[in-house]
């Protein structure tokens, strides 16, 4: 399955279905990240539910210091 | 001084402290307690897997307003985007709305900053929009619906102070909302400067964050704000062209 995340080519061995499995397999919490799938934001209570297709384009995002 | 209230929440302090570029994020935690600030402010970028922003494990979510900004965005498409991912990370619909295409100087776009406002306003957020210290703009976007307006004092990190002296006064005199001078603050004394003048509240971040002793530069703001505070509840004096002795003029020697 190829990805597209945060502007880089991903080739993963396993499938992965649902936006949840993909912050899961980058180790990125849930708790206060956001995500884009091919430019929409997908409301985090939907991250378990929201499905993911081979080529899309997702973006993962959380706040860092800023001023 | 009237209470600070934006978009119907009372703020009691008046120091707001942006998070970025503190040494360490002990660090960060001790200036935000220093500062005795209630609002700070946070930036929003692609989450990088290898190495994960750690800032974010020293902000109590809880005990902060954490308001996020647009940092990064250079048109108001590129703002809205950014607000709406951050309304999804935080929960929180505050944003403070930046558009900056300038990489030397980081000017806000006056008409994307007021296009991203009018589209944000709409979708519910509490917009608090980084400007130009312009009166007319300050307008505008009040008239967008913002909920406060954010006038810079000289450019973002800069540390000279208030530069836009006469127009942020203009901006005083005729905003119905909450001004908050951001950016360029490098003294306490730019601080106390603020709110002298007639401002709600300050944003502070380079100027704590980058000092020799952070947490103590963070108190020192504290200080100034505070100072500042009481200074104008003790209703300053009117200033006059000529000398009044503060001394006797009788009962000199002869």
């Amino acid at each position: 399955m190829k990805l597209r995340v945060n502007g880089e080519d991903r080739i993963l061995d396993k499938p992965l279905s649902t936006v949840g499995q993909v912050l899961d397999h980058f180790g990125v919490p849930w708790v206060r990240a956001a995500v884009e799938l091919n430019e929409d934001a997908v409301d985090p209570g939907l991250f378990d539910k929201t499905p993911v297709s081979d080529g899309d384009r997702i973006e993962i995002v959380s706040f860092v210091g800023g001023g | 001084m009237k209470p600070l209230i934006i978009a119907g929440r009372q703020l009691k302090s008046r120091i707001f402290v942006g998070t970025g570029k503190y040494p360490s994020p002990r660090v960060l935690s001790d200036c935000l307690d220093a500062a005795g600030c209630e609002l700070v402010t946070v930036a929003l970028r692609r989450v990088n897997f290898s190495e994960p922003d750690p800032t974010l494990s020293a902000i109590d979510f809880d005990k902060y307003l954490v308001v996020p900004n647009t940092s990064g965005a250079k048109t108001a498409e590129e703002a809205v985007r950014l607000a709406r991912l951050s309304r999804a990370a935080s929960g929180l619909t505050w944003i403070k709305l930046e558009v900056t295409p300038d990489p030397v100087y980081l000017l806000p776009d006056p008409v994307d900053t007021l296009k991203a406002a009018e589209i944000l306003v709409k979708e519910g957020f509490t917009v608090l929009p980084y400007m130009h210290a312009d009166p007319t703009l300050a307008r505008r976007l009040e008239e967008a619906g913002c909920a406060a307006v954010m006038p810079l004092g000289s450019p973002i990190g800069s540390a000279r102070g208030i530069k836009t002296e006469e127009f942020i006064k203009i901006i005083i005199e005729q905003a119905s909302v909450p001004v908050v001078v951001d950016a360029g603050l490098g003294l306490p004394s730019h601080a106390a400067q603020a709110l002298e003048l007639g401002a709600d509240a300050v944003l502070v971040n380079t100027a704590i964050a980058v000092a020799l002793d952070p947490v103590k530069m963070s108190h020192a703001f504290r200080l100034a704000v505070e100072s500042a505070e009481l200074a104008l509840d003790a209703g300053p004096i009117e200033q006059q062209e000529r000398a009044s002795a503060s001394s006797p003029l009788t009962g000199f020697l002869e």
